[in-house]
């Protein structure tokens, strides 16, 4: 099979990254022809190794000059297959592959306990296609790449998705997410053919997005935001990230979303977009999904459905950072767009690591207790203590606490915010910042709140069901990856001032500005870990381990019994805030008592929260309607009758003659 | 000022003014109700007997309750290294508001935790309300912190706090900043009106029914690091009036120091009088009572960008 | 930027508006409404005082004493007959009146600041302007007709602000008119809810709806 790469001319890394490809190529077709055979562990470590490789490749080509290599033998016309890896390219490669890597080590311990509810030749089959599509779409250099690689990419990651299609449930999400990928590609390729018609060209070097190319910029940045699932189009991420095997959903969630990040930085940044619009389109897109998402994980049931949807807030807090950038471009404060779009780029490497970490803990609970429902987990923490400490420290990072790399990513852009309150004279600009910040204020709460919400229902109290009751760790396989992801959490998080130095290099050079004094971040995080840690220790051995425990059974007001439905519920914690909230979250409480004396002696209680996304029931839920009866009366003109299909075919021809004529 | 005398200085606050104001705020509270009210030493007391005392655990309790102690006791100790709640500090790297925030966003975190580690229903219905308390007021917080920074064009507090002549921020910021941290302490710290720390009924309470579960000298390290927030909240409040009150008459540096500690104690004094005088909201009117925390803050913001010049 | 006295007063002002959109509680409504007046009566006694003007000082007095005393005493007397001490509200919850009408003030400042006609009043134009929206958004969100005379009221003190800064105030017989205008609207209003409380069994002005037909 030639391809055109003459590996004698390719360097060190384009070389390791071609292997790479081949390789998840060949296991691709020999897991699908394997079927039943297929197995787990020889998979896996074929699905590993390449991931290893693109690490090695993308190590290698950190820092160093764009390494560019083509595909010429096939072209059509003068479309053919290019690629580029590029400092830009190389941090999200080895973001996928870091995650790569663990979720193939997950998938075995994952797929075993599922015990065949998942065919295995079908799951790595896909799953190498899906890892493959994503390396190419970060590296293609031209349209056409990019689109094939892309479709591979949303339609391998469908299938992962419907891993499980005998339930109705996974259809209905495989449907959505079907949907939404569609539309983000319709998008996209509306705007790519309107910029090759610009500048033509179909690759992304010669595009320019600047002055009044900003319309068909507009087109990439709407497809771009449905596929990384920005409000108003996140409805797909919470079914599709809830259906989907937990290590798929890591993967994407962790890295699916990052590589329509990186397109949009590829295109737009680099693409010098100097237009306000599409700032602003990422800015309130960005902010407004923050708020929205974190706001509907609170209220979730489902520990993948809460996973999911801080996900659309994660992804909010991402593409706010590029907005901000894009705003600093159009209004010449290079700092600010460098600190923004440094800040952007480590929140998306941050939020890979610790979201498929979440993920990951979350696949955990669910095939150790069989449920994923936190009305009938709890009490796990003294059964997967490993765990626990895993969902902790993702949950920490997730929410921003310091010393994880959360906090440092988002000290990045509130640094990015004041500096553009310092920068810019106009008061206008002065004050969006301000409720910026704050908007970022009350989602670090919320965050805080939902996540201890999660834990503190799923892990600790007393079991609420038999099966939580009889859970335990699943083995080497599942709490190793989980480990590593969570100790890269720590790392990054305290290795934080060389990082985002790194991060704000690799920023400065993406704008095409002058290195110039960018704020730092300057806190010394290990010495300030290291301090704490040591008096942590201190204090727990001078003071509390001095004194004499006896263990008695929790407080109840000397009631006698505290069983475990007497805990507080994740309905019930939430339900401040989704009163707080009822408006945006249709919050509603269902209270039904029933009996002879109501007020003092009911016989039947029963309160069912309920809460609804208006964006479903208020504007899908119509557009749906509408297609429906669209799709109705088109249908009535297939009534199926020779001669009317006749008639068409005439009157078609008809009407093209008399136009042709006419032009 | 010498190091050695700051430094002598900051230790002695911190270790006397935490147990201090809430010893005031009883003994003030007593005095308004036509009691005599426990000795000024009232909490040393009480503090040495939690510290002879044994623990209590529940059975169900796991490695997360006991550790939550010890990390908010050294969270609240650096929290009181780094921020600049007197008026003479060390100086310390590290302190920028950003961390400030979160390093307390750490602590209601694991406390959040802790709450709902024992399986009862009392901590983790305080827990959701002091979550919901917490994450409405952060906002003001914030936003009243940055608007002092937008002003000082730094996030570092030390500099956002030290004594120039010359600042950014005019009287009007200092004093809506200082009214909104200290509406911000009152509702963080669950006093009232937002919440009475004596009524001791678990189905209400805030704090108080989190720590329900703590015995013995893990009570006195809650107990603890509850004062050490109080008094970090009431001193930066003060140091915000201080400041409002230095723009029209610079003094030196022993009067400041001075100041600072009475201003302290003048809030404690304050808190007890609203605890005497006021009546405890009903919850679902708390989000009004916090609106008046986030208006002030907002008002400081707009006071701060109309003002404040551009500064790169 | 240095503000002038009759800046600050005049900010001030505006700022007890904006407090009152975010209580429900009628009496405090009222204190703060007497505050704000008191504090205009020391906006006009200051202007008066630059001016040399002797009767604004007349119309300074008589605010304090009709307006910012008398008002406010008819009107707890109201509440303590009706026995509505608090507003159920409607619309918008106090916390987003309140900061509702704080955007209201920082776009009125955006919009109105270069208005002042005189030196030291750009402020006060805003103020003024942010008095009148806050009073609006006040009658907006309250149930009672009791709040909507308080809220008529704000929008009053606007107008007299706007007016006595940008124009240096009119003739004392037209100002005595109006104040006399105001105290006797308020006692109507006063009467008028009376009688509707005695015949509805309550002043909510939503349910006046149904006298359509």
């Amino acid at each position: 099979m030639n391809l055109g790469f003459e590996f004698g001319k390719l360097n060190f890394s384009a070389t390791l990254f071609a292997i790479a490809i081949f390789i998840w190529m060949i296991q691709s077709v020999i897991s699908l022809l394997c079927g039943k055979k297929c197995r787990h562990d020889f998979s896996s470590f074929l699905f590993a190794l390449p991931c290893i490789l693109v690490l090695i490749a993308a190590g290698a080509s950190w820092n160093h000059p764009p390494v560019s290599f083509e595909a010429s033998t096939i072209m059509f016309g003068d479309v053919h297959i290019a690629e580029k890896i590029d400092s830009l390219s190389a941090i999200f490669l080895s973001l996928l592959s870091v995650i790569g890597i663990a979720t193939s080590a997950f998938s075995v311990s994952y797929l075993k306990h599922l015990k065949g509810r998942i065919n295995p030749s079908h799951y790595w089959s896909a799953i190498s296609a899906f890892m493959l599509s994503m390396c190419m779409v970060i590296v293609s250099a031209n349209a056409p790449t990019f689109l094939v690689f892309w479709e591979l990419m949303s339609l391998s990651a469908l299938a992962l998705i419907a891993s499980e299609h005998q339930q109705e449930d996974v259809q209905k999400s495989a449907f959505i997410y079907l949907i939404a990928t569609r539309t983000a590609t319709a998008f996209l390729i509306a705007g790519f053919i309107w910029m090759h018609s610009i500048a033509g060209s179909w690759g992304f070097d010669s595009w320019s997005f600047a002055g009044k190319n900003w319309l068909p910029a507009l087109f990439i940045a709407i497809g771009l935001c449905i596929k990384s699932g920005l409000w108003p189009f996140h409805l797909s991420l919470p079914y599709a990230y809830t259906a989907a095997p937990s290590p798929v959903s890591a993967l994407m969630s962790g890295v699916m979303s990052k590589v329509a990040f990186c397109a949009a930085v590829r295109f737009l940044v680099v693409g010098q977009v100097d237009s306000l619009v599409i700032a602003g389109v990422f800015l309130g897109a960005g902010l407004i999904s923050m708020f929205w998402g974190i706001l509907f994980s609170l209220v979730q049931q489902d520990l993948k459905r809460l996973l999911a949807y801080s996900s659309v807030e994660n992804n909010g807090v991402i593409f706010c950072g590029l907005g901000l950038a894009l705003v600093g471009q159009a209004m010449n404060h290079p700092i600010v767009s460098a600190l923004a779009l440094a800040a952007s780029i480590f929140h998306s490497i941050n939020h890979g690591l610790f979201k498929a970490l979440l993920f990951l803990s979350a696949g955990t609970v669910e095939t150790a207790a069989h449920t994923r429902d936190l009305g009938l987990l709890g009490g796990l923490a003294s059964r997967m203590p490993i765990t626990l400490l895993c969902f902790v420290v993702g949950a920490a990072s997730i929410c921003a606490l310091p010393p994880s790399n959360g906090f440092a990513s988002k000290w990045l852009l509130y640094s990015s915010l004041m500096n553009e309150i310092w920068c810019s004279s106009e008061l206008t600009v002065r004050g969006l910042a301000l409720v910026s910040i704050g908007i970022l204020g009350l989602v670090g709460g919320l965050s805080v709140f939902s996540f201890a919400r999660a834990i503190g229902v799923a892990f600790l109290g007393n079991p609420r069901s038999e099966s939580a009751a009889k859970a335990s760790e699943l083995g080497v396989f599942s709490w190793l990856p989980q480990i590593t992801l969570a100790c890269l959490c720590v790392i990054l998080g305290l290795c934080a001032s060389f990082v985002t130095g790194q991060v704000e290099l690799l920023a400065c050079a993406t704008l095409k500005i002058p290195i110039t004094s960018t704020p730092k971040f300057q806190m010394p995080m290990p010495q300030i870990a290291v301090l704490f840690f040591v008096s942590a220790m201190l204090v727990y051995h001078l003071i509390l381990k001095t004194s004499k425990a006896r263990k008695y059974v929790t407080w109840e007001c000397g009631f006698g019994s505290l069983s475990p439905r007497m805990q507080v519920s994740s309905v019930s914690f939430a339900q401040p805030i989704a009163r707080i909230f009822s408006q945006i979250l249709r919050f509603k409480l269902l209270v039904e008592i029933k009996g002879a004396d109501r007020r003092h002696f009911p016989e039947y209680v029963k309160v069912e929260p309920q809460t609804a996304s208006i964006l479903e029931s208020k504007v899908y839920g119509p557009l749906v309607q509408m297609l429906r009866t669209l799709s109705d009366l088109l249908a009535k003109l297939q009534a199926g009758s020779v001669h009317l299909y006749l008639l068409y075919l005439c009157l078609t021809l008809l009407l093209i003659v008399a136009v042709g004529t006419k032009l | 000022m010498t190091p050695v005398f700051s430094w002598i200085y900051f230790l002695l606050c911190l270790i006397l003014v935490p147990p201090l104001v809430l010893s005031i705020i009883g003994k003030t509270k007593a005095r308004l109700q036509n009691r005599r009210g426990p000795v000024l030493l009232q909490v040393f007391y009480d503090w040495s007997k939690l510290w002879r005392k044994d623990q209590t655990l529940s059975s169900t309790l796991s490695g997360v309750f006991r550790s939550t102690a010890v990390i908010n006791t050294v969270i609240y100790l650096s929290v009181a290294l780094f921020v600049p709640w007197l008026a003479q500090k060390p100086p310390i790297d590290g302190d920028d508001l950003f961390l400030l925030l979160y390093s307390l966003a750490l602590a209601r975190f694991l406390c959040l935790l802790a709450s709902m580690d024992a399986g009862s229903a009392f901590g983790a219905f305080a827990a959701s309300r002091e979550a919901t308390l917490s994450l409405l007021v952060e906002p003001a917080f914030m936003l009243t912190l940055v608007a002092l920074a937008v002003c000082s064009g730094s996030t570092s507090l030390s500099s956002i706090f030290a004594f120039s002549i010359n600042p950014g921020a005019g009287p009007e910021v200092w004093f809506l900043g200082g009214i909104a941290i200290f509406l911000c302490g009152l509702v963080e710290l669950s006093r009232m009106p937002i919440d009475d720390p004596t009524t001791h009924l678990e189905l209400t309470m805030v704090h108080e029914a989190m720590i329900v579960e703590a015995s013995g000298r893990n009570l006195l390290l809650l107990e603890y690091s509850y004062a050490m927030k109080m008094t970090v909240f009431l001193g930066l409040s003060a140091q915000c009036f201080l400041h409002a009150y230095f723009q029209f008459l610079p003094v030196g540096a022993i009067w400041l120091c001075l100041l600072s500690v009475a201003g302290i104690f003048g809030l404690a004094v304050l808190v007890a009088l609203i605890e005497a005088l006021s009546v405890k909201l009903r919850w679902r009117k708390a989000p009004e009572f916090i609106a008046y925390a986030l208006t002030m803050s907002f008002l400081a913001c707009l006071v701060s960008i109309a003002k404040g010049a551009t500064f790169r | 930027m240095s503000l002038s006295i009759v800046e600050i007063f005049a900010v001030a002002a505006a700022l007890c508006a904006v407090l009152m959109a975010g209580s429900l509680h009628v009496k405090r409504n009222i204190f703060f409404y007497m505050v704000q007046t008191v504090l205009l009566a020391v906006v006009t006694a200051e202007i008066a005082r630059t001016d040399g003007e002797l009767n604004l000082y007349l119309i300074a007095v008589a605010i304090a004493i009709l307006k910012g005393g008398c008002v406010p005493i008819f009107l707890r007397w109201m509440v303590k007959r009706l026995q509505s001490y608090s507003d159920p509200g409607m619309m918008l919850a106090p916390p987003l009146a309140m900061h509702a009408s704080l955007l209201l003030f920082a776009l009125s400042y955006l919009e109105l600041g270069s208005l002042g006609a005189l030196p030291g009043s750009a402020l006060a134009a805003s103020a003024a302007a942010s008095l009148l929206l806050t009073g609006l958004i006040l009658m907006l969100t309250r149930k009672t007709a009791l709040s909507q005379i308080i809220g008529f009221l704000v929008i009053e003190n606007g107008i007299y602000l706007f007016a006595v800064t940008q124009t240096s105030g009119m003739p004392l017989l037209v100002e005595m008119g109006v104040m006399l205008d105001v105290l006797v609207a308020v006692m109507v209003a006063g009467l008028i809810v009376f009688r509707i409380q005695q015949s509805f069994e309550h002043i909510d002005v939503t349910q006046l709806a149904e006298l359509r037909d």
